[in-house]
């Protein structure tokens, strides 16, 4: 298929605002309005008007909160679980692990699938995939009866990834306008309880998904629209209302995809992306590509299906200070939200936050505006501070310090503990901040971590909706199969399980060019985890690799046996890669705009981001002021801005690495 | 020392824990420490008080409380030491948790100390995963005196030879020990950086003093008095039974005694229970009554006496065997002490829970194709004053996962034919007690079972009114008739064999209205 050129549109719609980024040729524009979350396409059609692109060809991607709203909020559609006989409570006993340690009275949890959503029948394959004992035809009967009465039904029967014709049999029994959902076609994977979990999300919010990117396209009329899902790829609407499930990161993926495409663009392989919003912080490391996780989670409920690896630290703006029992000071978990927010927007919040303590110091100087171009309540912030100091005797100032040190040091600590996970020390890797928040903290969290670079990158204000521009059309499948490595039929079984795949995939991207990618899920028989491995042919090349790759992270190998638990396929397109375009150098030194008092810091120059160019250079301490966000750079610290326009931050004792700027 | 500077070393020090708890997940190959995070991750100052703690199982955090200082005193220690134990009776809890040590030195000075519990999957010992039915501490696997496995940054490689010529899969005891000794390194480098800005010696004593208060404020908040509470374990699964525990609690301000006098003697099978599991199971009780954020320190139990007689259960004398202590004698103390102080805060007191963790151990195969298989099984919760208890979770001094109904069946010749809850099993009351669980295994080849459980003839209790779970069953299924098998057995199952074990309710709260 040839490929059309369109006017590249990214959209993402999160929770205050609705952002926009379009690329034209070699021009890029962004643009925001405030977000419309009870029907997010009002919004987005505002926005495309007040854009002027009502007539134009779109190309359009998509970063939708709808899914994930739908699960946080429990809004989905009345949904039936589907199971063996004997397995009906397998949602409901989940892992059997209890949340809190030290909890006498815990609260009961809400069920996501009552006792009478669940329908247990008769039927059974066994761990090889044979049929020991067939669906019954008295419980179809009863079946199809009881699924009349919902909406969505999800099926998650035992070994239905080796051998799927059980759930295919009730499937076929099931009525025509219901939404089904089967775990071997959602997640075809060992693991009953995450496999059913997933697959029962993907059928509580399908429908909606569905119903909703089905609209859009009508009222944008194009059918170029497609959804960034949660390993940062792309896929067209009509595969994101089957796999809704695989949209719960879908806007925070568009966020590190860029961040992985300014990495590149900045010869810069080691990054953590730090994205601060209002209640909580994801942070993701880079390594010169992003990571994926199969470990995912929503409202407590596991999503086993491949996200990229976002680590979220219940700590944002909205984070609120306390005294504790023995009367240490403690900032979060407890957050302001949005409603009423920090006692700086004014709208009745009474509780000292990490945002308050930051308009105290002056770092958000008292002429910001906040969302709707409301004016910051700069007093109430003062008072609510200061009501916490006289607790500690401290004065209003040195309690807004002191909350902002204990917030960066839990931010810091995450971040330490996050790095170390994944096997790396977070001193090797530059911070790349976006969204609204990071910006007051980067600095402080660079100091603490002892990361010499830190970039605040073109558009940080839009990132995601950037990020969107660069998904590729992407699909990861997967299927497990138990398979002996040294076993002679190995190679044959292998072979024709990623032929399968492989079909799969050109199933979901019909008429594209597909690159395929194959990897497996290798490890010695007998042990409890396993390393995903890139796949070769030749299975004694595969086991060198293992054995390298297991005493590299272990330390050891083991002369043992292996087995295949898991055969995986990416398939992908490749697209278009966004180019951000240079910009005009400076031609004269950056003009500070306005100066306000910073605690700590005298009086301090306030400089636009727009006014910056290539070329341009601030000592700290200075005040970066963008509409959505403000960065502090303090006494130590200097910044310049590179060809592109993004802000390299350097400590000044450290010597500035030639390359950002080359 | 002010406040805020309090709470910034208090966060750092929780963040070398969890850094250290990162280290050693990774690291770690046995899935146990991997995948059911069956480990903690501590730090203490020079004297072995307790300072920080990164604990997913509750018996670590007593346990470890507990004992350092007497460890600590033992040795003579250096720089570049790493010391490793697991002696029940002289700092461990049973001998599957190995605990690693190593001192923090600044300056040619000792100031701190960085250890790592984890729990092997097997130490050796009679009985495959070192979890059995035997009546000496010998027989149960290696015992490990405190001692250097390093002794000043030198491997000391006749330390371990012992324990691991007899431990089965050396190889990942090794690959195991090393990972708690990186993890470990960490924790002593990251002090090192600390103390190079503050003294840590001082933070640490102020930390002490102010976490004590917590523990002063909870117990404060107990009316004063003397309360008394006693239940039974129903066996030692040798023959003997059932064994009494009583404790009586005396509050005086805020201060805490706990008594155990009168509890039954010391037993022959595995249910004795060293000092560090009985005061481990104790704190924990406290702990509960003690606000979220609480940190992690050994002061905070400072306030809390606690008395049992040598010989007795609760504090047998050495060489006694002592694998259940841990998973069901420190459940029955965790039910006698909320027992007593439910006389005291009736409204802060759930009913009984489960009380026990439904030990369950499949072996078979033959000599080099041997696989072993164990499982323990989460039950009610008893219900409170605000609510019904939690049906099917892991109650009190555990909280590990299950394993996955698919990755058994692929792995060992048993077929899962039920899991699901044990509905009408919590007891009744104005507030239900949670259900247990029912798991019924098909057994596809002849191999053998072991089980060890509690609460199978004496009912969880419940409160104020409410009344008691269902309490467990152990059940074959062969040839068409159902037997009723004891708590703890170990027999010989037959292809064809259902095996289906009923776990216990919670306690009801309050009268049913009528």
């Amino acid at each position: 298929m040839r490929y059309i050129p369109h006017m590249l549109l990214g959209v993402d719609s999160g929770g205050t605002f609705t952002d926009f980024v379009i690329c034209d040729g070699d021009k890029v524009h962004f643009h925001k309005e405030l977000s419309t979350p009870d029907d997010p396409s009002t919004a987005i059609l505002r926005g495309i008007q007040t854009l002027g692109l009502e007539h134009q060809s779109l190309h359009l991607v998509h970063g939708s909160t709808v899914a994930t709203n739908a699960i946080l909020e429990r809004k989905g559609v009345k949904t039936l679980f589907v199971t063996n006989h004997g397995m009906q409570d397998l949602l409901g006993i989940g892992r059997q692990t209890r949340r809190e340690l030290y909890n006498l009275r815990p609260p009961q949890a809400e069920l996501w699938a009552q006792p009478n959503d669940c329908f247990a029948l008769h039927g059974r394959v066994d761990a090889n995939g044979a049929c020991i004992e067939p669906l019954n035809t008295a419980d179809l009967q009863a079946l199809q009866n009881k699924a009349a009465e919902y909406q969505s039904v999800a099926v998650c029967t035992l070994f239905s990834f080796l051998n799927p014709e059980h759930e295919q049999g009730i499937a076929g029994v099931l009525p025509e306008n219901v939404f089904i959902s089967l775990s071997h076609q959602v997640l075809a994977e060992y693991r009953e309880y995450e496999r059913a979990s997933t697959t029962f999300l993907n059928a509580y919010v399908g429908p909606l998904v569905q119903h909703y990117l089905r609209r859009l396209g009508k009222i944008l009329s194009t059918r170029h629209m497609f959804v960034m899902h949660s390993t940062g790829g792309v896929m067209d609407i009509e595969e994101a209302g089957k796999h809704a499930v695989r949209m719960i990161l879908s806007g925070p993926a568009g966020g590190l995809v860029a961040t992985e495409a300014i990495g590149r663009q900045l010869k810069q392989e080691k990054l953590i992306s730090f994205d601060m919003g209002g209640t909580s912080t994801d942070v993701a490391l880079l390594n010169g590509q992003t990571h994926i996780t199969l470990e995912g989670k929503i409202a407590d409920m596991p999503v086993a299906v491949p996200m990229l690896d976002i680590h979220t630290i219940g700590a944002g703006g909205g984070s609120i200070a306390w005294r504790d029992a023995a009367g240490l000071l403690r900032v979060g978990p407890q957050s302001a939200g949005a409603n009423p927010g920090p006692a700086c927007y004014g709208r009745g919040g009474d509780k000292p936050t990490v945002s308050d303590a930051n308009v105290v110091l002056g770092r958000i100087p008292s002429s910001t505006k906040l969302a709707g171009n409301l004016p910051l309540d700069v007093q109430q912030a003062r008072q609510v501070v200061g009501k916490l100091g006289k607790h500690f005797a401290l004065s209003v100032e040195d309690m807004a310090a002191g909350i902002i040190q204990v917030a960066e040091e839990n931010m810091a600590a995450a971040l330490r503990v996050v790095s170390v996970q994944r096997g790396f020390d977070p001193a090797d890797f530059s911070l790349l901040c976006f969204g609204g928040g990071g910006g007051l903290h980067a600095c402080a969290l660079g100091d603490a971590l002892g990361t010499a670079n830190i970039i605040i990158p073109v558009g940080s204000g839009a990132f995601s909706a950037l990020g969107m521009l660069t998904g590729k059309r992407q699909c990861e499948l997967s299927r497990s199969r138990r398979l002996l490595l040294d076993d002679a039929k190995m190679p044959i079984q292998a072979a024709h399980t990623y032929a399968e795949l492989a079909n799969e995939a050109a199933r979901r991207m019909p008429g594209l060019d597909l690159q395929l990618d194959k990897q497996a899920d290798v490890r010695y028989c007998g042990q409890g985890f396993h390393l995903t491995m890139p796949w070769q042919d030749d299975s004694e090349a595969l086991r060198t690799d293992f054995d390298a790759r297991h005493q590299q992270a272990y330390g050891h190998t083991l002369d043992r046996p292996l087995e295949i638990m898991t055969l995986r396929l990416t398939a992908c397109a490749s697209t278009c890669t966004l180019q951000l375009p240079e910009l005009e150098p400076a031609t004269s030194t950056a003009k500070s705009v306005a100066t306000s008092r910073v605690t700590g810091a005298g009086q301090v120059a306030h400089f636009k981001r727009t006014h910056l160019r290539p070329g341009h250079n601030i000592d700290g301490p200075a005040l970066i002021l963008e509409d959505t966000a403000t960065l502090w750079l303090p006494k130590n610290w200097h910044l310049n801005v590179s060809q592109h326009g993004h802000l390299l931050l350097n400590h000044k004792n450290t010597t500035l690495s030639g390359e950002n700027n080359a | 020392m002010n406040a805020i500077k309090l709470s910034l070393f208090a966060h750092r020090l929780d963040a070398i824990c969890d850094e250290m708890g990162a280290v050693l997940k990774r690291t770690s190959i046995s899935p146990n420490i991997k995948d059911r995070e069956d480990y903690s991750c501590a730090l203490f100052d020079t004297d072995g008080e307790l300072v920080a703690q990164a604990a997913h199982i509750p018996v670590h955090l007593g346990s470890m409380a507990y004992c350092m200082r007497d460890v600590v005193q033992q040795l003579d220690w250096r720089e570049g030491d790493v010391a490793v134990f697991n002696d029940p009776f002289l700092g461990g809890t049973h001998l599957p948790d190995i605990t690693v040590v190593q001192p923090v030195f600044a300056n040619n000075e000792r100031i701190a100390f960085a250890a790592s519990r984890a729990h092997h999957a097997d130490v050796g010992g009679v009985t495959p995963g070192s979890m059995g039915l035997h009546r000496r501490l010998n027989d149960e696997g290696v015992v490990i005196s405190p001692g250097f496995w390093w002794r000043n940054g030198r491997e000391a490689p006749d330390f371990l030879s012992d324990f691991l010529s007899r431990a089965r899969n050396a190889d990942e005891r090794l690959a195991d020990l090393a990972a708690q000794r990186a993890c470990c390194t960490c924790g002593v480098r990251r002090l090192q950086n600390i103390h190079a800005r503050d003294d840590c010696r001082k933070a640490f004593q102020t930390l002490l003093q102010i976490s004590e208060n917590y523990g002063r404020t909870a117990i404060a908040a107990i009316p004063d008095g003397e309360y008394h509470f006693s239940d039974i374990l129903e066996d030692d699964g040798l023959g003997s039974g059932p064994l009494s525990i009583c404790a009586t609690i005396r509050i005086q301000g805020e201060e805490a005694n706990v008594d155990f006098s009168g509890s039954a003697q010391q037993c022959a099978g595995p249910l004795n229970c060293p000092m560090s599991v009985t005061a481990a199971a104790v704190f924990y009780a406290f702990r509960c009554l003690m606000p979220p954020e609480t940190p992690q320190t050994s002061a905070i139990f400072r306030c809390i006496e606690l008395t049992a007689p040598q010989g007795s259960l609760l504090n047998p004398y050495p060489g006694a065997a002592v694998a259940a202590g841990n998973v069901e004698t420190s459940q029955r103390i965790v039910d006698v002490v909320l027992g007593a102080l439910a006389e005291a805060i009736p409204e802060r007191i759930p009913a009984a829970a489960q009380g026990t963790m439904n030990n369950v151990i499949f072996a078979g195969g033959t000599k080099n194709n041997a696989w072993v298989y164990y499982e323990t099984l989460a039950g009610g919760m008893g219900a409170h004053a605000d609510g019904d208890g939690l049906s099917a979770v892991q109650c009190h001094m555990t909280n590990t996962c299950n394993t996955s109904i698919e990755m058994l069946e692929m792995h060992y010749p048993l077929r899962i034919t039920a899991y699901e809850i044990r509905r009408g099993s919590g007891g009744a009351g104005k507030h239900r007690g949670g259900n247990g669980l029912c798991r019924e295994w098909q057994v596809l080849e002849n191999c053998q079972v072991s089980l060890l459980c509690e609460r199978r003839k004496h009912a969880p209790y419940g409160l104020n009114g409410g009344k008691s779970g269902a309490f467990g069953r152990n059940l074959l299924l062969r040839d068409g008739t159902t037997h009723v098998l004891a708590a703890k057995t170990t027999l010989d199952l037959k292809i064809g064999d259902h095996l289906r074990v009923e776990t216990p309710g919670g306690g009801g709260y309050g009268e049913t209205e009528t």
